[in-house]
């Protein structure tokens, strides 16, 4: 089947000869267990990319710029109500999940005109490349819902999508492939392919008070890249360090000799999200794997809304799947947020503000505070996409997601 | 047939019409018609017939047959008059261009008339039918009073770089903004109104003011339209089109204007869409073109529209009923050879590769294609040549005042810049 399909392996197919072509319904197939979607709990890449069929990344709508260096500006479009601005940045600053540290460096915003002005708290660096997280999202997106079908969007900020329609068909992954070989849908979503495609969607383990004696036992005993490569749907990879390779080079892997096991036994809860397989996977992995090292892990699958956001407590470890932003720093305030660093966000922005570069100086910490998190990175995922040769220019966006705005259907 | 006659023969006169001429006096000549012979020769504009008859009877006279002009109001009458001038042989010789030949029909007779019929007009003696054709050269053509010929000589162009962007361009045309009789390249890049010069050098940068549209289209798209001194300019990105006039060396706003026209047709954009309506006002007169509008050029009382599938057709004030498919929407018309007639320049509608194709067509091999509703590639191609990108915009003019048109093609690249290319003709 593979060499009827089109696979996503390049950022983006050039389009050439004449303009877009407009017009059509492109049939997809969506390869999702989930049901419905919001912008703080999209954490599969799949559920991110529904999203952002209805939603629009903040970034891309409005124009950033800095008036003054405590002011950010966020100018919106004539389509825009700052006011969907506004509860972007409310939602973000109000919830317990990691994504809250991105808006560390904002003390207050306010309406000015049509534009959103975020006081800031220092420099609050790369905070513009930061607000491109799914969590930001505006409702403004290419397509809106219309019975069974997405229709675009007329007064889309980017433009009215090139497609007419999208009509979403979710499926497993056996009947989506299926689907595609009848000719049934052009495009199938969350198919597992080998491609090399942006991952910025993270799964890491959280450590609870005093397990910091678990990380070498996780390190020593769990291949990284066996976890990527048999528990999680492709694509998929191992995620050494906090940056994923999108944002920094990965380094070597460094051997951490095993501890010994722990005598008597000691019990620990390990929690993960019922609604996602590959972290029930990666539970029962590390639970077999940290066994004989004296660990005994119940699993616990619970509901997302109350893992996410959720701190560890004594005795319990918990995955969490979470986004990162495009922003070596806004991925770094995420980390320190999800290991219960928060206290020295302020003090690492600061550093950051005087670095010479920035990106350079967030990967350097990250490398430090990789060793002293309570957390350990585990794998990072991105979309698979099959699409047929009659759908062009499919691109990625800066998430890795593909963008089904851009597409048009070919007559040839 | 005499020595003389056969020698003539030989000697391979020249022009067609020569040739005529001795095609002629060969049949007379082999049938034995006797001097005098009159001549009287009809059909064709004067200078043609003039020329036809005076070189027959240099033929005729060559060989001693003593050629007569006759003078007479038909065919029948010229046998009546060559009667009375005593003439013993009669040519009567219709001319015609039948493009791309010179036909010469008609008939040799004997006028002679036995004294014993009396007044009876008996016919004695030999006849001929005479036919012959040959392809009609540049004299032939010009005493007929025809259309210059096509030239013979392949179409020859050249392409160059005129100007860079950084961003993609939304619309483009070129226009004698400056009275020098030559044309400016403006163009409309992001929401800058941005003119060159024909030597490539920028003269102009100025913003488009006004407000932004609440439905903007996806890929830039706008119109640039230059008429007695006001250039209009509408980008999808703003709400209505703005007037500017050309002053001291750079464009002035003059305020909104509401309507768009590309010479003697206005059209009206589609929120949303890179394209205009269907229905089109041309010269007030409403014509609904087959599809939406993506590329309108207009050549005198010529129009080629170009739509978002790649269907584009000629029309000169009405709508066409067939269309030409596989045209991309960088195409445009121009006179390269200033012979009053537009070629058509057409690149492809392919959306698959990162190449393009631009081509020129003769008009009538494109209305050809038309009337069967046919494929680009069906025409035949005077030009072609494949270039990197798309070509997405194509306006004609005299950019070095020459005469000739140039047209210059505005060239979207991979890396979201632009290239504005200049087709002109070799010298």
């Amino acid at each position: 089947m593979k060499r009827a399909l089109l696979c996503l392996c390049l950022a983006s197919l050039a389009h050439a000869g004449n303009r877009a072509r407009p017009g059509g319904t492109l049939q997809v197939a969506l390869v999702s267990p989930s049901a419905a979607v919001e912008p703080l709990t999209a954490d599969a890449p799949v559920d991110a990319l529904r999203l952002l069929l209805t939603h629009q990344l903040l970034c891309r709508v409005v124009e950033a710029s800095r008036p003054t260096p405590g002011v950010l500006r966020l100018a919106t479009p004539p389509s825009v109500d700052p006011k969907l601005v506004v509860e972007a940045l409310q939602r973000v600053s109000t919830t317990a999940t990691p994504v809250r540290a991105l808006l560390s460096g904002v003390t207050g915003w306010a309406v000015a005109g049509r534009a959103v002005e975020l006081q800031l708290r220092g420099a609050a660096p790369d905070l513009e490349r930061s607000l491109c997280h799914p969590a930001f999202a505006l409702p403004l997106g290419a397509f809106r819902a219309k019975g069974p079908k997405l229709e675009a969007f007329d007064e889309q900020p980017s433009g009215r999508p090139h497609l007419d329609a999208v009509v979403l068909q979710a499926a497993d992954a056996r009947t989506a492939e299926r689907l595609f070989a009848q000719r049934r849908v052009q495009v199938v979503l969350g198919a597992s392919t080998a491609d090399e495609v942006p991952q910025l969607f993270v799964t890491a383990l959280a450590l609870g008070p005093g397990l910091d004696a678990l990380k070498p036992a996780i390190e020593s005993t769990t291949d990284r890249a066996d976890l990527a490569r048999f528990f999680v749907a492709a694509p998929a990879g191992p995620l050494t360090g906090l940056f994923p390779a999108t944002l920094a080079a990965q380094g070597p892997v460094v051997p951490v000799s095993r501890p010994a096991p722990l005598t008597p036994p000691r019990e620990l809860v390990l929690r993960f999200d019922e609604e996602a397989p590959h972290e029930q996977s990666i539970a029962q992995r590390l639970q077999v794997k940290l066994q004989p090292l004296g660990y005994r892990l119940a699993l616990k699958a619970t509901p997302r809304s109350q893992l996410r956001g959720r701190a560890p407590a004594e005795g319990e470890l918990l995955l969490q799947s979470f986004v990162l932003p495009p922003s070596p720093t806004g991925a770094l305030l995420m980390w320190l947020e999800l290991g219960g660093q928060r206290a020295r966000i302020p003090a690492v922005l600061q550093q950051l503000a005087t670095a010479a570069d920035v990106d350079a100086r967030a990967r350097e910490l990250a490398t430090q505070l990789a060793l002293e998190l309570p957390v350990v990175p585990l794998v990072t995922r991105g979309l698979g996409v099959t699409a047929s040769k009659d759908v062009q220019h499919l691109t990625r966006d800066v998430l890795g997601l593909p963008r089904l705005d851009d597409v048009f259907l070919a007559a040839e | 047939m005499s020595l003389l006659a056969v020698l003539l023969l030989a000697a391979a006169p020249g022009t067609s019409l020569e040739r005529l001429a001795a095609d002629v006096t060969h049949t007379v000549s082999a049938a034995g018609f006797e001097g005098p012979v009159g001549v009287y020769v009809e059909g064709g504009p004067a200078p043609i017939n003039r020329a036809a008859g005076s070189l027959v009877m240099a033929s005729l006279a060559a060989l001693q047959l003593a050629p007569v002009p006759v003078i007479a109001s038909d065919a029948t009458d010229a046998e009546q008059r060559a009667r009375e001038q005593g003439l013993r042989s009669l040519l009567r010789l219709t001319v015609s261009l039948e493009a791309p030949k010179l036909v010469i029909r008609g008939d040799a007779l004997s006028t002679w008339v036995n004294f014993w019929s009396g007044s009876v007009p008996t016919r004695t003696g030999p006849a001929a039918a005479i036919a012959s054709s040959v392809d009609a050269d540049l004299e032939a053509l010009t005493l007929a009073g025809a259309p210059a010929p096509p030239s013979t000589r392949p179409l020859e162009l050249n392409l160059g770089v005129l100007a860079r962007t950084a961003g993609l361009p939304a619309a483009m045309t070129l226009a004698d903004v400056d009275g020098d009789h030559r044309a400016e390249l403006i163009a409309l890049v992001a929401d800058t109104l941005v003119t060159w010069s024909s030597d490539g050098r920028v003269r102009s940068r100025v913003e488009l003011g006004g407000a932004l549209s609440t439905k903007p289209t996806r890929e830039p798209f706008g119109l640039l339209s230059f008429a007695n001194g006001r250039l209009v300019a509408w980008s999808s990105r703003r709400e209505r089109a703005e007037v500017f006039t050309w002053q001291r060396e750079g464009w002035r706003s003059t305020g909104g204007s509401e309507g768009l026209s590309v010479g003697p047709v206005t059209v009206t954009p589609r929120a949303g869409y890179s394209s205009f309506g269907r229905e089109l006002s041309w010269a007030g007169k409403i014509v609904v073109w087959p599809e939406p509008v993506e590329q309108l050029a207009v050549f005198g009382t010529l129009a080629l529209g170009v739509g978002p599938t790649g269907n584009a057709a000629l029309a000169r004030g009405q709508a066409p009923s067939t269309q030409v498919t596989g045209v991309g929407c960088g195409s445009t018309l121009a006179d390269f050879d200033g012979d009053g007639t537009a070629e058509v320049v057409v690149t492809t509608a392919r959306s698959t590769t990162d190449t393009d194709e631009v081509r020129v067509v003769s008009l009538g091999a494109f209305e050809s294609t038309q009337a069967r509703g046919g494929h680009v590639n069906e025409a035949a191609v005077a030009w072609q040549k494949k270039l990197e990108g798309r070509v997405i915009l194509a306006a004609s003019g005299d950019l070095d005042g020459d005469g000739f048109d140039e047209v210059v093609l505005g060239t979207w690249l991979n890396d979201t810049s632009a290239e504005f290319l200049v087709l002109r003709k070799s010298p």
